[in-house]
């Protein structure tokens, strides 16, 4: 099969590998109709992850057929249209069963690396490293599935592939975003405008939030904030986002601050921005801390960070004494898919949340390597592009 | 084997055959370790060949440059432990542990275990870098229905080995399984490095072991990537 390959920093090829095959009893095979970049593929392209090897296949937010399914699976059979949550749960472990299923003590082969580095191995993720388990992804023409009565829900009848597609990992991280934090009547500002961003904003209002405060700098993605997702915005290279903030809630703070930007931040501070983009391409810092430096400094007093932006190790210069003294709460995590995913493919059917406008760009994989240029440099209004490695009805 | 002299340019043997069988275990584990992708392959990758040069001589050239003709007298013990918690009742976690032919389900390295009419059992083990299969018999010693399952390893094993696993109740979590592994071998002060090189490998082994026994009795199966694909395949080629 065709399948998009890591194969250093900026560097991917599609490749003709062999096709996956069922390796576990409760593994099934995918044929991918959609399979999405997202904002974590960037930090593994830019080289930001540790223990990608060359030649991994990338990819983790997905959907498509049921092709064919292992011996212990009970859920599933051939033809099922389905999506499949990026993080990978076992369903039995004390983590899954207590619905914090990228906490999952089971899902991960190579658990014993990542202890060594977290002091507790997590779930894996398709796609995302050998750290996390070393899944191949879903830019391919199939994917095998573990735990897949688990990790495949079946698409609803009059659903779209293309209005699935982001159930899978976008939509639930947004709405876990929220999730986690927000509660009736709180102002929430939310950091990066991306796909994760949106889908917090959308996610906001669903758990009751008074207002919703968007801040990116590309005014495309500000407009979709708007429109979309009917959110105040604030454009960081224009205005100084504490002073905008803090004017904007009465002088108080937002209760809720979420970062949906993660370890490549950028800062409007260019000597900020320079310190950490410096420190982390020498490596002396892996991830640049921008965004969570400024939501811990603009959150209300007692408030909450709620963070699902991704960081991969250390973070220099994190205000902990801002944090101790306002009695703020810290919120995180990888997403639990299988815990939002049901509620939000519901939500889809009655019609209470779109996510299909996040899907600018449709591409044949054999553009994967331009799709994430394009992605990445936020050209040509992206944002995110899908592929669509086998075409389907 | 009780080669005491050299034959034509062999080195003489100064190494005891539980020994030899240990550097080989020793060995096999640090040359797989190494060829799996460790930090410290270089390192591991001489001591394994070291050993490895060891258990296949019968001859350890520390000694000799110790000037230590013979093998070691003291009896040293190895102490492993490890423990996980398992998110099952503890008396179905008992009883899985009590039916010994289990644990090839989840222990990668042990073949098979045969129990026999007479409460013992019969061990085979299949070591990586080693050719042949290592076995022996061991016995149950004491058992606690419910909470404890001791054994021995029987006289004449080429490791002596005797153990314990012990099985708590962690309310929601489930049960704690511990358990304490002791290698009974005859170390003198040069088979210090080996004690020390030995201990860390059997302990990841054995906390691996107990991490995929989790693994296999809560999902019915172990993870794993082999066999999937990449653009590391032979065949993949860049379209
Ligand atoms: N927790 C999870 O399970 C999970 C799942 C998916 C994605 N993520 C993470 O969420 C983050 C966002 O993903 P995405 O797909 O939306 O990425 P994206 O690249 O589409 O969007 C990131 C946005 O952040 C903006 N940004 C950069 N610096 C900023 C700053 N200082 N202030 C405000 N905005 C800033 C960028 O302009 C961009 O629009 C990434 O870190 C990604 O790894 C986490
Ligand atoms: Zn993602
Ligand atoms: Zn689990």
């Amino acid at each position: 099969m065709k399948a998009l390959c890591w194969n250093g920093t900026r560097k991917l090829n599609v490749e003709r590998v062999s096709d996956p095959s069922i390796l576990n009893p409760k593994d099934a095979i995918i044929r991918v109709a959609l399979s999405s970049v997202c904002g974590s593929d960037l930090h593994l392209v830019n080289g930001f992850i540790p223990t990608m090897k060359a030649g991994d296949i990338i990819g983790h937010e997905f959907n498509g057929e049921v092709v064919e399914v292992g011996s212990e699976v009970k859920k599933l059979k051939k033809g099922d249209r389905v999506v499949v949550g990026s993080v990978i749960g076992c369903g039995e472990c004390y983590h899954c069963t207590h619905d914090e299923w990228s906490l999952c003590d089971n899902s991960n082969p190579n658990a014993v690396y990542q202890e060594k580095l977290f002091g507790y191995p997590t779930a894996a993720i398709y796609g995302y490293s050998h750290l996390f388990g070393g899944y191949a992804g879903s830019h391919a023409e199939y994917i095998r599935v573990a735990y897949a009565d688990n990790g495949c829900f079946k698409i609803p009848d009059g659903i779209s592939w293309e209005q699935s597609l982001f159930a899978s990992d976008a939509l639930p991280t947004g709405y876990m975003a929220a999730d986690m934090a927000v509660k009736p009547g709180d102002i929430v500002a939310v950091w990066g405008a991306g796909g994760v961003g949106l889908m917090a904003m959308k996610s906001a209002w669903l758990k009751g939030a008074a207002r919703v405060i968007a801040i990116d700098r590309f005014d495309y993605r500000l407009a979709y904030a708007k429109q979309e997702c009917k959110a105040e915005i604030i454009n960081y290279s224009e205005v100084n986002v504490l002073e905008e903030l803090k004017e904007l809630t009465g002088g108080r703070g937002p209760d809720v601050c979420i970062d949906a930007v993660g370890m490549e931040a950028r800062s409007s501070n260019k000597l900020e921005y320079a310190y950490d983009k410096v420190k982390q391409n020498l490596r002396l810092q892996p991830d640049r801390a921008a965004v969570l430096r400024q939501a811990v400094m603009a959150c209300r007093k007692g408030g909450t960070v709620s963070v699902v932006g991704v960081y991969s190790s250390l973070v220099d210069s994190f205000p902990m004494g801002i944090l101790m003294n306002k009695a703020l709460t810290i919120k995180s995590g990888q997403m639990h898919a299988q815990k939002y995913i049901p509620h939000l493919l519901d939500l889809l059917q009655k019609g209470e949340l779109d996510p299909e406008f996040l899907l600018t760009h449709k591409w044949p994989l054999d553009a994967g390597a331009e799709g994430y240029k394009m992605f990445n440099d936020k050209a040509d209004g992206c944002m995110r592009v899908a592929f669509n490695p086998s075409v389907m009805a | 084997m009780n080669e005491n002299s050299s034959v034509g340019q062999k080195p003489a043997v100064n190494v005891s055959n539980t020994e030899r069988i240990l550097s080989a275990v020793a060995a096999g584990y640090l040359l797989y370790s190494a060829a799996t992708g460790n930090k410290a392959r270089l390192v591991k990758a001489g001591s394994g060949a070291f050993l490895l040069y060891r258990a296949l001589s019968g001859n350890c050239p520390l000694y000799s440059a110790l000037g230590k003709a013979r093998k070691p007298d003291p009896v040293k013990n190895i102490n492993v432990r490890a423990v996980v918690t398992v998110n099952k009742p503890k008396d179905e976690v008992y009883t899985f542990w009590r039916n010994l032919e289990n644990i090839p389900l989840f222990m990668k390295h042990i073949k098979s275990v045969t129990t026999m009419d007479d409460g013992r059992s019969h061990w085979e083990a299949n070591i990586p870098g080693m050719s042949s299969l290592l076995s022996w018999d061991a016995e149950i010693v004491k058992e606690e229905e419910g909470t404890l399952l001791g054994w021995n390893s029987l006289p004449g094993s080429v490791i002596d080995n005797a153990g314990k696993v012990t099985f708590a109740d962690a309310g929601e979590n489930g049960t704690e399984v511990s358990i304490v592994i002791t290698y009974r071998a005859p170390f003198g002060p040069a088979g210090e490095s080996i004690a020390r090189l030995l201990n860390p490998i059997f302990k990841n082994m054995v906390k691996e072991d107990l991490r995929n026994f989790r693994r296999y009795f809560e999902t019915g199966e172990i993870p794993t990537i082999k066999g999937q694909p990449s653009g590391r395949e032979e065949t993949a080629t860049i379209l």
